[in-house]
């Protein structure tokens, strides 16, 4: 590792710290002007007017989205008056419509074969 | 603590003439320390409004009276780092953009009404100021704080909330940069 990547192994230049000194010195801090404390004041009350117009308009909002919910579970518990006009029946009801219909339609296909054999058995017993 | 914890706790409480007196006990500090910062001495008084106004909607968060100071740097230092941040997304700089300080020294300088030390100040404000212009807003902050400010490690764990020696390594890196920046420049002239 190159001593460079050792910070306590470190020396701070001086010519960088003489510098920053020197920097110190030069800049010598600012008198505040007269309007500092009035502008201040301006600007915090118009940050306030903002946070209060914000804050006015995000309670309107969840005041609004609460209704629209409340509303709506209404509606969705109101018997009868969410069934669709095209499923007039239940899912199972539909489900046992439709068994009964192919059972009726059932039907075994007829083997010759076996009914000549059915009747020779019926001749043998007799 | 240039005010008392009770003042502190009153403007907390919302009390305006409070938070007046911390404003007043505090400004000449701040304004110093964002004029070594940012360097540009016409903006220092909206940064350092910035910083107050910061402090007023933010003060009912402070738990403790005793870490007033450090938080108010660290305002400080973010009010700063953001306006650092926003300087360097418009670097073209155009005679409008130059700052009523300069605009007058360099009148004074071509008149010479300017005595010798304040033009050498000048030189040492603008070679500084061009030196940590070429490293990041971080480093140039952090450098600031710890060679110009003189804020001690400790103090400078407690405003960035970082390890001792993570902030050494910060320093040394930020240093090595700017000593490669200056390496680049001309000397400055002493």
């Amino acid at each position: 590792m190159p001593k460079d990547q050792f910070p306590e192994a470190y020396e701070p230049a001086p010519e960088l710290s003489e510098l920053f000194r020197q920097y110190h010195e030069a800049c010598e801090p600012p008198e505040a002007g007269a309007n500092f404390m009035p502008v201040l004041w301006e600007k915090i009350e118009a940050r306030q007017t903002v946070f209060t117009v914000f804050g006015r308009s995000s309670k309107a909002l969840v005041t609004c989205a609460l209704a629209a919910s409340l509303m709506m579970g209404i509606y969705v518990a109101m018997p009868g008056k969410h069934i669709n006009p095209f499923y007039t029946v239940s899912y199972v009801e539909a489900l046992a419509v439709d068994q009964a219909l192919q059972t009726a339609e059932y039907s075994e296909p007829v083997h010759a074969d076996s009914l000549v054999d059915a009747q020779d058995a019926e001749f043998e017993l007799l | 603590m240039l005010v008392e914890f009770d003042l502190i706790k009153r403007a907390q409480g919302g009390d305006s003439a409070a938070f007046n007196q911390i404003v007043l006990a505090y400004r000449k500090r701040i304004l110093g320390t964002i004029a070594r910062l940012i360097s540009r001495v016409e903006d220092v008084e909206d940064v350092a409004q910035e910083v107050f106004l910061r402090l007023f909607f933010s003060l009912d968060q402070l738990r403790s009276p005793e870490v007033f100071e450090t938080w108010l740097y660290r305002l400080t230092v973010n009010a700063a780092y953001d306006y650092l941040r926003k300087q360097r997304r418009r670097p073209e700089s155009r005679m409008s953009d130059l700052s009523e300080q300069q605009v007058m020294m360099a009148d004074a300088a071509a008149s010479g009404k300017f005595d010798a030390e304040e033009q050498r100040k000048r030189r040492v404000r603008e070679s500084v100021s061009s030196l940590l212009g070429a490293v990041s807003e971080e480093d140039r902050i952090l450098l600031t704080l710890k060679e110009v400010e003189g804020l001690s490690l400790k103090d400078l764990e407690k405003i960035y909330k970082v390890k001792e020696n993570a902030l050494k390594v910060r320093l040394f890196r930020a240093r090595h940069r700017v000593l490669r920046a200056l390496g680049s420049t001309s000397p400055v002239e002493r």
